[in-house]
């Protein structure tokens, strides 16, 4: 009974897809006699298992597939529809009896009146105008991929045919080589395990690791020792074995996919657009936990887009727009985290309506709207409350929506960012964490114990001095931490935890700057250890009240340790953390005044001989230096490992000699390639681009208005900077001169569960600039 | 048909792993306790209500400790660095609780088992099952989910 459930649950989920392909190749006789087999085996098994109403169901469904193979009926969106509603119907059956044994209380009366009525009906018109979205799905998964065939006279033709001897159609089919779901070959390959089992593989196989490292311990003690040997392989083996419990965890995330197609073909039907779905790197592969979470934001999103974001056909036509609408999926990977874009073609964001909306909601003052940057009004869609649709649709717009997205892809430590061109479509872009199990953390010390932050929301690592350009600054008790011209909310680790209630006004301090949500804060606590990948472990149920941890794990020594959930700390600054977003808006919006005064933030730099350089501070991810000893020479290229990447050098002037050892300070501009349509997933990461300068003088801001235009590409001109002349560097130039990905393809991708050394706990001296800050 | 068993072992017998706490005898029973450690290295919780001493690893499971001693209010008489562990499980989640010391596993007919008296404290009546009388002493049953619902009770009645 329970694989009956199970098999009849899966065939009906891979049903939805194979009748929306049909209804955009109404013709397609092997779809037909896919569809027509599973309804029969439905059928066929309830009869055995004695379950007479889903067997009237399927049989109801099967009689008008039956038709419809026989070519006595055309696959009309209705009729589509109909059988549609006979799967559901089925579903829903299923569902009651896997739930509580018995098939449930509704008749579906009306449903097999319907589909009786289809089958009794005599043949339509063939030539019944097929009104339907077209869905085509660009994914590699062998289901999806059943060749649409288009609708040809040769049906029509056929059809009284078949109808005459309904009976000869019957042989036929039995006769056909069936179009088997799963490849025989494959079918072989797969087992099903339950997931409890998985989880406990996985707890023996993280104990094994942790007792293979203590082994390793003890030998590194021994001079010479006959496990040596031994030892090194079981390492390995351990070590491979790690590796692949993890991959058990994967899947693609085209199976959270699978259900799009039906779900855009029923808005489009309900909402009377035509609507396209393209799908893109479907086979990319994340936690099966996380896929579970990030299936209903993705759904709104796409619910959302196809509402709101596309317009009516007759819209669409009257702007030059192909009539039929385009909601693109593309999932790819990017530096250990899965990205997810949601596009449309639609009209985009309505920029002076969310102005409006905004004002009237009370969110910001009309002056503040004002001064805000499009991008910045755009992200009010992700607050609670917010719904600029016109009309509430029983799709969507009932202005719950966006604001629960947003927090469901921040609770599983993901980020939600969206653009918009007005006309255009606009684009929501999901960056997920590759798996929940197992994150980077950062290893800290407060009050004797040691506590794990995650690393993605990590954003910087200060030592606050009492001269620096890091203070911590006190007003009464509550200490700021003034970090760039910026003003932090500051909480001690061990003031949260109530390690001691005393104010430690120690100017020297660790501070880590935290990014949860909206709001930047600094934590600062008493000792930085060191980064490890961690597998993150539910917290005991006696704990769950407790906000501050998101989980706890046990670090490579043996021992336990909580993980700190930097959304749970920044609750605890309450009220305060409130009253400081507010304030950092207001940051913000001082930084587009600035923009609008001509004042800029710029990096000032010697590179080779004559004056000095500078760049614009928002156009740099990050200042690194490299060793010099290090760069590789490739084709003419200078090449450098960064962060398991391969970074190409550039010096920022030809004439700059490089260093003979030590360390070269090196500027890293992450480059998002322009063109995103076409090419492999692989394409379509940033890349590191690193300026090699002689010296990074000092951070400036200014007005940089150009006095003096060489015609060089490679600056801009020459500019007076704090009254010195300097010369303003094009970074255009030099990230154009950089060919499409050639350096890194294939560096990635493997070593998804190799330790990474990225983000490894720096110097104040280093500074990091939150990548989504980079346009 | 078959009338000539035992009578005696028809009896339902209580098998309990006795264990001693601020000079107190308690037992749980033994299909109920998981494991028994010695003196573990335990991780602070903070923020965590009292009777929670922190976590322990149990061969690469996270594991609560319970003091046993805060639940019951009496002092313990051992340094809680060198106290024992029962690991007791509740529903696939593991516990356990700090004791001053282990003792034999007894095997006890169920009807020994009785109610505890009325004019004992409520803290001790909401997590303990029965008293046994034993020759020098007498035994308190203890019901691990019980105590967990009693410190779940506590937490929230502190939030």
């Amino acid at each position: 009974m329970k694989d009956f459930l199970v098999e009849t649950a899966e065939a009906l989920a891979a049903l939805d897809n194979d009748l929306v392909l049909l209804e955009a190749a109404p013709g397609d006789k092997g779809l037909i006699s896919g569809i027509f087999r599973t309804l029969h085996t439905v059928k066929g098994t309830s009869g055995f298992l004695g379950l007479a109403k889903l067997g009237r169901v399927a049989h109801a469904g099967e009689n008008v597939l039956g038709r419809l193979r026989d070519g006595t009926m055309t696959a009309t969106p209705d009729v589509i529809s109909a059988i549609l509603h006979c799967v559901d119907a089925i579903k829903s059956i299923v569902t009651s009896i896997e739930a509580s044994g018995g098939e449930g209380q509704q008749e579906y009366l009306a449903l097999l009146q319907e589909l009786d009525t289809l089958y009794e009906t005599p043949a339509k018109a063939p030539n019944a105008e097929p009104m339907t979205p077209a869905v085509v799905p660009v994914s590699q998964n062998p289901e999806t991929e059943a060749k649409p065939v288009a609708v040809t006279a040769p049906v029509a033709a056929e059809a009284p045919a078949k109808a005459e001897a309904p009976a000869r159609a019957d042989v036929a089919s039995a006769a056909e080589p069936p179009r088997q779901r799963i490849e025989p070959a494959a079918a072989g390959q797969t087992i099903r395990v339950g997931i409890d089992l998985l989880e406990t593989l996985m707890t023996s196989v993280s104990e094994l690791v942790l007792t293979r490292n203590q082994l390793l311990q003890v030998l590194r003690g021994e001079k010479e020792s006959a496990f040596a040997a031994p030892l090194q392989h079981l390492s390995l083996i351990t070590s491979e074995l790690q590796e692949s419990v993890m991959k058990t965890r994967m899947q693609p995330i085209g199976n959270i996919w699978s259900t799009l197609p039906r779900l855009i073909r029923d808005l489009a039907r309900d909402l009377g657009k035509k609507i396209n779905l393209e799908m893109d790197g479907a086979d990319t592969e994340l936690d099966r936990q996380v896929l579970e979470l990030i299936k209903d934001p993705l759904t709104h999103i796409i619910r959302n887009a196809a509402d709101h974001g596309l317009e009516a056909p007759a819209d669409r036509l009257a702007t030059g727009k192909d009539e039929t609408g385009r909601i693109r999926l593309n999932a790819f990977h990017e530096g250990g985290h899965i990205i997810v874009q949601i596009s449309d073609d639609g009209r985009g964001l309505d920029v002076d309506r969310i102005r409006r909306k905004a004002i009237q909601n009370g969110l910001a003052s009309e002056a503040e709207v004002a001064t805000m940057s499009d991008a910045q009004v755009f992200r009010f869609i992700l607050r609670p409350g917010f719904s600029t649709a016109a009309a509430v649709t029983a799709v969507s717009g009932r202005g719950v929506g966006m604001d629960v997205v947003r927090v469901n892809v921040e609770k599983i430590g993901g980020t939600l960012d969206l653009s918009s061109t007005p006309g255009r479509g606009a684009c929501f872009t999901m960056k997920i964490p590759l798996t929940l199990a197992i994150v980077s953390a950062l290893i800290v010390g407060s009050g004797g114990s040691r506590f794990a932050i995650p690393q993605i929301s990590v954003v910087e690592l200060v030592q606050s001095s009492n001269s620096g350009e890091s203070r911590i600054q006190r007003i009464g008790d509550t200490a700021v931490l003034r970090l760039r011209e910026r003003l932090l909310p500051l909480i001690s680790l061990r003031h949260l935890l109530r390690f001691d209630s005393t104010t430690d006004a120690r100017p020297d301090q660790v501070v880590i700057v935290i990014q949860a949500g909206a709001l930047r804060f600094g934590l600062i606590v008493d000792q930085v250890y060191d980064t490890e990948e961690i597998v993150v472990k539910p917290v005991a149920p006696v704990l769950k009240g407790i906000n501050v941890y998101s989980g706890n794990t046990i670090l490579g020594d043996g021992s336990v340790c909580m993980i700190i959930d930097p959304n749970g700390v920044a609750q605890h600054l309450g009220q305060a953390a409130l009253a400081v977003d507010e304030a950092n808006a207001a940051g913000r919006i001082d930084d587009v005044q600035k923009s609008a005064t001509g004042l800029q933030q710029l990096l000032l730099v010697r590179a080779g001989p004559g004056i000095r350089k500078a760049i614009p501070l928002d156009e740099i991810a990050r200042l690194e230096e490299v060793d010099v000893g290090q760069i590789c020479h490739s084709g003419g290229q200078m090449i450098v490992q960064y962060r398991d990447r391969l970074m190409s050098l550039v010096l920022a002037s030809p004439d700059l000699l490089l260093r003979n050892t030590g360390p070269q300070p090196v500027l890293v501009f992450n480059e998002q390639p322009a063109d995103t349509r076409n090419g492999s997933h692989l394409d379509r990461r940033p890349r590191h681009i690193g300026l090699v300068v002689d010296q990074i003088l000092d951070i400036t801001e200014s007005k940089a208005t150009i006095e003096i235009d060489y015609g060089r590409p490679d600056i801009l001109g020459s500019a007076i900077v704090n009254g010195e002349a300097t010369d303003i560097i094009n970074v255009g130039y030099y990230l154009s001169r950089q060919e499409t990905g050639t350096f890194d393809q294939g560096m990635y991708g493997s070593n998804l569960f190799a330790k990474t050394a990225e983000n490894l706990p720096s110097s104040g001296a280093e500074f990091h600039n939150s990548e989504s800050a980079i346009p | 048909m078959n009338q000539t068993l035992d009578v005696a072992a028809m009896e339902p017998t209580l098998e309990l792993v006795t264990m001693s706490l601020g000079g107190h005898a308690f037992g749980v029973a033994v299909r109920q306790v998981h494991d028994i450690l010695g003196p573990q290295p335990v991780a602070a919780v903070p923020l965590a209500c009292e009777a929670v001493a922190g976590s322990i690893n149990l061969r690469g499971r996270i594991v609560t400790v319970l003091d046993l001693a805060v639940v019951l209010g009496i002092d313990r008489q051992t340094d809680t660095s060198r106290a024992l562990n029962v690991v007791v499980a509740d529903d696939k989640e593991l516990y356990a609780l700090m004791v001053d010391n282990v003792g034999d596993v007894l095997t006890l007919q169920n009807r020994a088992l009785e109610p505890l008296p009325p004019t004992f404290p409520a803290g001790w009546k909401a997590i303990s099952n029965g008293i046994v009388k034993l020759a020098d002493q007498l035994l308190l049953t203890l019901e691990p989910e019980r105590i967990l619902a009693a410190i779940k009770a506590q937490t929230s009645k502190q939030a």
